[in-house]
């Protein structure tokens, strides 16, 4: 299919900008501080590459492992049945947004309210969240909803006239492996990746729930020996394993076809009906909001005490939260352009400049935070960009370039359900592309738009990292704010403030639901 | 019509919120990058901006990176330095950052009665309010006379699993570990870590935390220090401390410091700042705050609960000699506890 003609090249040099300017300007760093050091009497001096590294290494797979299939055995089931139980349309959307809570409190918030579950239920049954298995619990807890966003986001986009007609002829059961499932499998496999690669670079958990993890030989190379070179050689088995999945993906995907005539453009949904299914599914809905959303929600609001520490909280912190709600959005947004561009002429024209672009979008995937922030500052900070590094536009640039592989994996599976002849109709009718672009191609591809720029947006409010590393004097993030009250004991104002930050996000989700059903597009959830 | 609109409110929206939130008039201004914790050192801060009229802009370091954010800030900076004053909860990382040459010597007027031992020869830094490295113990768990006098009973076999301390590769414990180094001498320090390790000791993420399962009763004892300490007992909980080894190698006292950053953007106003931090008055409001930090200056108006620091035993260590045995002390406790 013909693209304009400067769109390649022009998604090339925001990527660039992105992604590959960080990068090289860290990898440059850290061969200037390897000459710096001469003879290397400071940096490399903590890198070691004996089996030390293979213990912390197994149990970061372990946990990435059991993380993603906990997460898929939870995630899947409620995506699933939130879109296909027969279902009240108010139970629907209530479901809906329940599922979606946990992912709006940090996966280190999750971390502390099961700590203070465990030390009220250990002494009674002996139960320890202390290891591995705890940590993937607590992991699967922040982020299951991943799994369930981006299938629903594929459920949603599958051609509801297939499922109806097998379900004339079928069972329920049948309809869903050989039709629903396989449909949505692009987006069950971008949230699963989503998931064992945000494990797998955790260390905030493991570190709560003292368990030793791979991360944190990164993380020492850096605080401990200030040898960026050592950091970036042990990230490399990070970028290794992301990669490799990436690649699974694409050859599981092979040879099939995920192109749907009307994707997107049916209001309702293919309803599986049954007393049971809708008993079943409604048990296991509010077992799943009850573990991850109600117990925190309760064991948070225990903690957080009187309303005056709302109150207390708001007032410190109210300038601080709507400064990261500002830059969430905008790093959102300057996520999903490049991400949606390059996964959109990735599918349409196979060549390997395309694919070469889609590869540098995914590089952040596997970047340690802290990484990404050395790098920003070596891009970004010199004289004539100060209104770059001077501002916060650097903190956007920042949460762009981290998050910019999810935005291009989700808009990757979005562009697989379109029609292309659609658009190659449209060009013969209209020949002017921006037309194409706001007619066809972003009503069709809005849910996947919608929910990249959710998974964007809270994952760029949660961000630490490369953040703490760039932010300009003189301002505070939310996430800084919190772990520094966190610091300093102040259990009440944190958790008070978790529940105010994940309220507000939740009312600027509604707000945008509210938008969207007004415009008469439909829903996301 | 449609995406005329698209397009005017795509480019609205980020204008708007740009110029909302990120827009600030110029004035007069110090960037300050700071690894003391924010309740203590924002109103410091702020009376400088008060008193003088120089806006101060500050980033604050959390404890998640350990303390070594700003430093790896500093150094990824030292090209185009964006800070002018590093005023840093201990000394070690700014002996570093003087080795790598991100420091620019200042001797301040605020620095004459300051102890020669806390400042930099070449007045690369210097230090005022310290800290010290305690043990923090759980008083509905062991009476006062259970308690140990000393860091080196805790390997006897009575306290097998019965003690806490962060992971040793970072903050001040990382710091604690390299003074050992320099005072016992490597052998015998590394000796001693690892009859820390045969005795079960648990290893925790943070200070904070280490002073959190003492507080719960998960351990009775734990090494922290004061000013985690101070703020469990100023919030109520059953706590007390121990200055240890008082007839021994004593309390290792770890400063604040202070330093003015080389090539830095607001030299002028940097000084000024500098100087208000090393004055008295500084070190006595970070004694009468929660964090109760001992003013290294005789004669310093300070809260009853906080000793005078002649009252102390303290540990006899040359800070530049310690900062020199982090990374060594590091490496052989990474391999040692590594968890």
């Amino acid at each position: 299919m013909k693209l304009p003609r400067l769109l390649a090249p022009a998604l090339f040099i925001l990527i660039g900008l992105l992604v590959l300017s960080p990068l090289t300007a860290m990898i440059a760093g850290s061969f200037a501080a390897r000459s710096a050091a001469g003879d290397g009497s400071t940096a490399h001096r903590g890198l070691d590459l004996d089996g030390r590294l293979f213990m912390p290494a197994q149990r970061s797979l372990a946990i990435a492992s059991g993380t993603t299939v906990l997460s898929v055995l939870l995630g899947v089931p409620s995506a699933f049945f939130i879109s296909r139980a027969h279902f009240s349309a108010r139970t629907r959307k209530l479901f809906s947004i329940l599922s979606l809570l946990p992912a709006l409190i940090p996966p280190y918030i999750h971390a502390i309210v099961w700590t203070h579950v465990n030390r009220m239920i250990k002494p009674l049954v002996g139960l320890d969240f202390h290891n591995i298995w705890g940590v993937m619990f607590i992991l699967s807890m922040a982020y299951y909803p991943f799994v369930a966003l981006t299938t629903r986001s594929g459920l949603d986009s599958v051609d509801k006239n297939l499922e109806e007609a097998s379900l004339l002829c079928c069972r329920g059961w049948r309809t869903i492996k050989g039709i629903t499932l396989p449909l949505a499998l692009p987006h069950l496999f971008a949230g699963a990746i989503f998931v064992f690669v945000f494990s797998l670079i955790e260390f905030a958990v493991p570190d709560i729930m003292r368990v030793h993890v791979y991360p944190v030989e990164i993380f020492i190379q850096y605080s401990a020996f200030y040898d960026e070179r050592s950091a970036a050689v042990l990230s490399l088995p990070l970028v290794a394993v992301s990669f490799g999945l990436i690649l699974v993906q694409k050859r599981i995907m092979k040879g099939r076809s995920f192109v749907q005539p009307f994707a997107g453009l049916g209001g309702k949904t293919a309803a599986h009906r049954g007393r049971f299914l809708s008993i079943m599914a409604a048990s296991f809905c509010f077992f799943l909001v009850l573990l991850s959303v109600l117990i925190p929600t309760g064991v948070l609001i225990c903690v957080a005490g009187p309303v005056s520490t709302y109150i207390q909280a708001l007032k410190s912190s109210g300038e601080e939260i709507g400064y990261s709600l500002a830059l969430a959005c905008l790093g959102s947004l300057a996520a999903l352009i490049p991400g949606f561009g390059a996964a959109y002429i990735r599918e349409r024209s196979k060549s390997r400049g395309t694919a070469l672009l889609f590869f540098i979008g995914l590089l952040p995937f596997a970047i340690p935070p802290v990484s990404m922030g050395i790098g920003l500052i070596g891009a970004w900070n010199h004289p004539f960009l100060d209104l770059v590094y001077g501002s916060s536009l650097v903190v956007v640039l920042g949460y762009a370039a981290r998050f910019l592989p999810f935005s291009l994996l989700m808009g990757s599976a979005g562009v697989k359900q379109l029609n292309p002849g659609i658009e190659e109709a449209a060009l013969l009718v209209t020949g002017r592309w921006t037309h194409i672009l706001a007619k066809i191609l972003l009503p069709l591809m809005r849910n996947s738009l919608a929910a990249a720029f959710f998974v964007v947006l809270i994952l760029s409010f949660g961000e630490l990292g490369s953040t703490l590393l760039v932010i300009p004097p003189g301002r505070e993030t939310i996430p800084i704010k919190i772990y520094n009250l966190m610091h300093y004991g102040a259990d009440g104002t944190v958790a008070a403030l978790c529940l105010l930050t994940s309220g507000i996000i939740l009312s600027f989700f509604g707000l945008f639901l509210a938008m969207e059903r007004k415009l008469g597009k439909g829903s996301v959830v | 019509m449609w995406e005329k609109r698209l397009v005017f409110v795509a480019a609205l929206v980020p204008a708007v919120v740009w110029g909302a939130f990120f827009c600030k008039a110029e004035k007069p201004e110090v960037v300050v990058y700071t690894s003391v914790d924010q309740v203590f050192s924002e109103p410091i801060l702020s009376s400088f901006e008060k008193n003088t009229g120089i806006q101060v802009r500050a980033v604050y370091d959390v404890e998640a990176s350990k303390t070594t954010g700003l430093v790896n800030r500093l150094l990824a900076e030292r090209e185009n330095p964006k800070c002018d004053v590093f005023w840093n909860s201990e000394f070690a990382q700014t002996i570093h950052l003087k080795k790598t040459g991100c420091l620019s010597p200042y001797r301040s007027p605020s620095v004459e009665d300051i102890p020669f031992r806390f400042k930099d020869a070449e007045g690369a830094w210097a230090g005022f309010a310290a800290r010290a490295r305690v043990l923090i113990y759980n008083r509905s768990l062991l009476n006062p006379d259970a308690l140990p006098r000393s860091i080196f009973d805790l390997t006897s076999p009575g306290w097998k699993g019965r003690v806490a301390m962060a992971y040793p590769l970072f903050g001040t414990t990382a710091t604690h570990m390299a003074a050992l180094f320099s005072v016992m001498g490597e052998e015998k320090a590394r000796e001693y870590l690892v009859g820390l390790k045969a005795n079960d000791i648990l290893i925790v993420d943070g200070n904070s935390v280490a002073r959190d399962v003492v507080v719960e009763g998960e351990v009775p004892l734990a090494f922290t220090d004061t000013d985690d300490v101070e703020v469990a007992v100023h919030s109520g909980k059953p706590v007390g401390m121990v200055f240890p080894d008082e007839a021994g190698l004593g309390t290792l006292l770890i400063p604040n410091t202070v330093a003015m950053i080389k090539g830095c953007p607001h030299p002028g106003e940097a000084r000024r700042l500098i100087d208000t931090l090393l004055s008295r008055e500084t070190e006595s409001r970070l004694s009468f705050c929660e964090a109760a930090e001992i003013p290294v200056r005789e004669g310093v108006p300070r809260p009853s609960h906080v000793p005078e620091i002649s009252s102390l035993k303290v540990m006899e260590v040359n800070y530049g000699e310690v900062a020199e045995n982090v990374q060594k002390a590091a490496l052989f406790c990474r391999g040692l506890f590594g968890r």
